[in-house]
Order: structure tokens, then sequence, then C-alpha cells
């Protein structure tokens, strides 16, 4: 199911300083808002962030401590194959991070299903230098897909960085 | 047979002498029986054993998801456990409505005895039913969900008639009106948000409609919120609001 409750997608469209992106069980991008976009380019609608982790050769450029985060992506990938009501767009997103990358075969055979979902991810954005995000699964039920939102934590260093890129989006809405 | 299956293998699983069917039975088994993917992913949950075992009722929020929430002061929101108890609000949600403070539980907020009982409550108990009965864990045994439904029992015979449809669903997406003196009427959409690896916590989450006064109204009400708090002699939390301009 790829359509995004468009209430869900205006609530993220009001978050003007927290990045937020829907994805379904392949992690393709089925909705994001500019702050998310501005972040990384990787979180715009139609990318596949399983894809961009393991075959785009930039897809962990600036990002720290890449391995704990694609372990934990195909963690959550090997939990969605066990869970999931229809494997088979799952199975063929498999084999192709399998064909393209010798260290998604590595990765698979080890990964575990997470036990924290929360992500807390350190990434050197080139325009306003390093931010520590944590992201936060939400799941909306029946659908498959996991609204992701990121938060900065109060009073910090990443906040006032974050603020400082969600400025030059101009105002919501625009 | 629709489900594509045969009929001795259905009788089988109906008497509970089969318990492991396959996805491409319950696959068929949706198909056949015209379930709604809530009932579906209902299905499929009776039918598989958990990745895991019941998790054990954990009540305690973490700080990330509390700054997350505090980070959208004009969406009224509440954090529960699987019971539907509960355990974190932000400020906007008892300003919605008194009875969202941490400690209630949904479900008796629903059926106290003080509730008109009119076709919107009857619609709205249904729904919150529905959708306790799916998040539920089939297989919990725990002393707590048997305490919360045998209260429930003694406080209606009508959570009895309406528990034992046997409904289940998702009790998002549906309007929910509420009333502030400050504000007025507020037409809301109410949507729930599973948070893995918590033990079944979810997040209720009361959002406008596009197009609508309703995120003004919110906005209204988060002002006002920020002045009961000062007014409290705290002060509001220095979150930006709204849209940012260069600094």
């Amino acid at each position: 199911m790829n359509t995004v409750d468009p209430l869900v997608v205006e609530m993220i469209l009001g978050l003007p300083t927290t990045p937020a992106f829907v994805a379904n069980e392949l992690f393709d991008v089925l909705a994001s808002n500019p702050i998310a976009r501005a972040v990384t380019p990787k979180f715009a609608v139609g990318m596949n962030l399983a894809r961009a982790a393991f075959i785009d050769p930039l897809g962990h450029e600036g990002m720290l401590e890449w391995d704990r985060i694609s372990d934990h992506m195909v963690g959550l990938l090997k939990e969605n194959l066990a869970t999931s009501a229809d494997v088979l767009p799952l199975e063929r997103l498999l084999s192709e991070l399998a064909s393209g990358n010798s260290g998604f075969t590595g990765a698979w055979a080890s990964a575990v299903i997470p036990v924290d979902y929360v992500v807390a991810l350190t990434m050197d954005h080139p325009k306003v230098g390093r931010m520590a995000v944590t992201y936060q699964p939400l799941r909306l039920p029946a659908t498959g897909q996991t609204l992701v939102l990121g938060n900065v934590e109060p009073g910090s260093e990443s906040e006032e960085r974050l603020f400082r890129l969600a400025a030059t989006l101009g105002p919501v809405g625009s | 047979m629709l489900a594509g299956i045969s009929s001795d293998y259905y009788l089988r699983l109906e008497q509970a002498r089969e318990h492991h069917p396959s996805p491409a039975v319950l696959e068929g088994l949706t198909r056949a029986l015209c379930l709604d993917a809530a009932a579906a992913a209902h299905l499929r949950r009776l039918a598989r054993p958990p990745i895991r075992g019941t998790l054990r009722l954990d009540n305690s929020v973490s700080p990330s998801l509390i700054a997350l929430i505090e980070s959208m002061p004009t969406i009224p929101t509440y954090l529960l456990n699987r019971y539907l108890d509960i355990i974190y609000v932000n400020r906007l949600a008892p300003l919605l409505s008194p009875g969202f403070r941490v400690g209630n539980n949904l479900l008796k907020l629903t059926f106290h005895p003080a509730v008109p009982r009119d076709a919107y409550w009857r619609a709205t108990a249904r729904r919150t039913i529905g959708y306790f009965r799916s998040s539920v864990d089939p297989l919990d045994e725990g002393p707590e969900l048997a305490q919360l439904l045998s209260e429930l029992h003694a406080l209606d015979p009508e959570f009895t008639a309406i528990w034992n449809l046997h409904e289940t669903g998702s009790s998002s997406g549906y309007p929910s009106a509420f009333h502030h003196k400050a504000i007025g009427s507020v037409e809301l959409r109410y949507q729930t948000f599973d948070l893995p690896g918590t033990g079944g916590q979810m997040l209720g989450m009361f959002l406008p409609p596009p197009g609508g006064p309703s995120a003004e109204k919110l906005q209204m009400l988060a002002l006002l919120a920020d002045d009961l708090q000062a007014a409290e002699g705290v002060r509001p939390a220095p979150r930006k609001t709204g849209t940012t301009t260069a600094e």
C-alpha cells in the first residue's frame, strides 16, 4: 500500500523543524517534508533507503557510524520479511541488494531484529555542519507504513543547526 | 473453494487441529472472507507465533520520545500503553478533554457512568474496543488485562455487549469533536501510531483536517497553554512554533 493518508501528509508538512518521512516495508520514501529533504536528499519521495545504503556509492557520505545504521536497517528488513502481508516485493528487493553488493549478504547473515527501534544518527551536513538527530519510528496501523520523525535535543548545538537549516527553507506552505 | 484451500483443511483450522497456516492460506482466507486491512492484520497476528514473547508492561517513556512530542506543541497528543492507560500527555491534550491525564484509562473514561450514551458515543466506544482488541496480544494472560476486563464488565453491561461482538479495527482517521470555552468547537481527526519495541505503547494524536479552521484554533490553544503555564510560574519551553525566521 503506497498511498499515504492525506491527513498524515498534511501533518508532516505542518512541521517546520521536525524532519519527517513516511516509508513502506521496502524503505521506499512515500512522503517527506522540506526539512527532511534538507537534512538529506535521501529522504526525497521515490528514494529507496535500503538501495541508497547498499548500492548507491554515495549512500553513506557524511554519515557517521554507518555500519550500525545499515545493520539496523537490515534487521528491520528481516523483521518485515517475517511479518509482511506481501513478501514478494521484499524478496525482489533483497535479491537485488544481494546481487549488487557483497556487503549486504554479510550484513543479512548476521542481522538481528532490533530491540530498540529508535535510531540516533550523527551526520556532517554540507551546509550547517555536524548534527545529531534521533529518529523515532511510528507505525501507521494496518498499512505497513512507518512515519519516521527526527528530533534534536532541546537547547543543543544540533538544534541550533537544524533551526538554521529550516530558516533557509522559507515559511511553511511556500 | 474461494480461499484456495480444501474443505478438509479448513475444518482442521476451524477445529484448531491445525495451528500454523502458511501465509498463502491466510491470504486465501482474507480474500474469501473479504476482510479489510485491519481484520487481515489481526488474522495474521492470531495465526503467527510472535517473533518475541509478550513483552513486559513498560510504562516508562523515553526522554527522546518526550522531546519529540514536545517539539510539536500545537498537536494534542497522548501516549498509551497496550491496555490504553494514559502514560504521557502534552499540554494541549487535557485542554481538549479534562480526562486526558496520566493515570486515566481510555476505556474506563469511555464507559464512565457520567458520559452521555448518544450515537456519537456508541460509534466511538465500538471503535475504541475494536482498536483495543486488535492491539492487545491474543496470547496475553497477564493479571493486568484480566483486572482491566473485569472492571470494564462491572462498569457497564454495554461494554460486555460490544466486547462480545469480537470486532477489530483501527480508530485512526475518525473525526473527533471537542469544545473549549476559549476557542469554541474544534473538529479534529484522531490518528494512532504504534511504537515498535516498547511492549505495545501507542501514540494518539488529534490532527486538524487540511484546509479547515482547526489548525488555527489549535495554535490559539497552544498560546493559551503557554499563558497557563506562565501563570503557574513555570517558564514555557523555549521551542519555536510555526514558521522560523532567519536570525
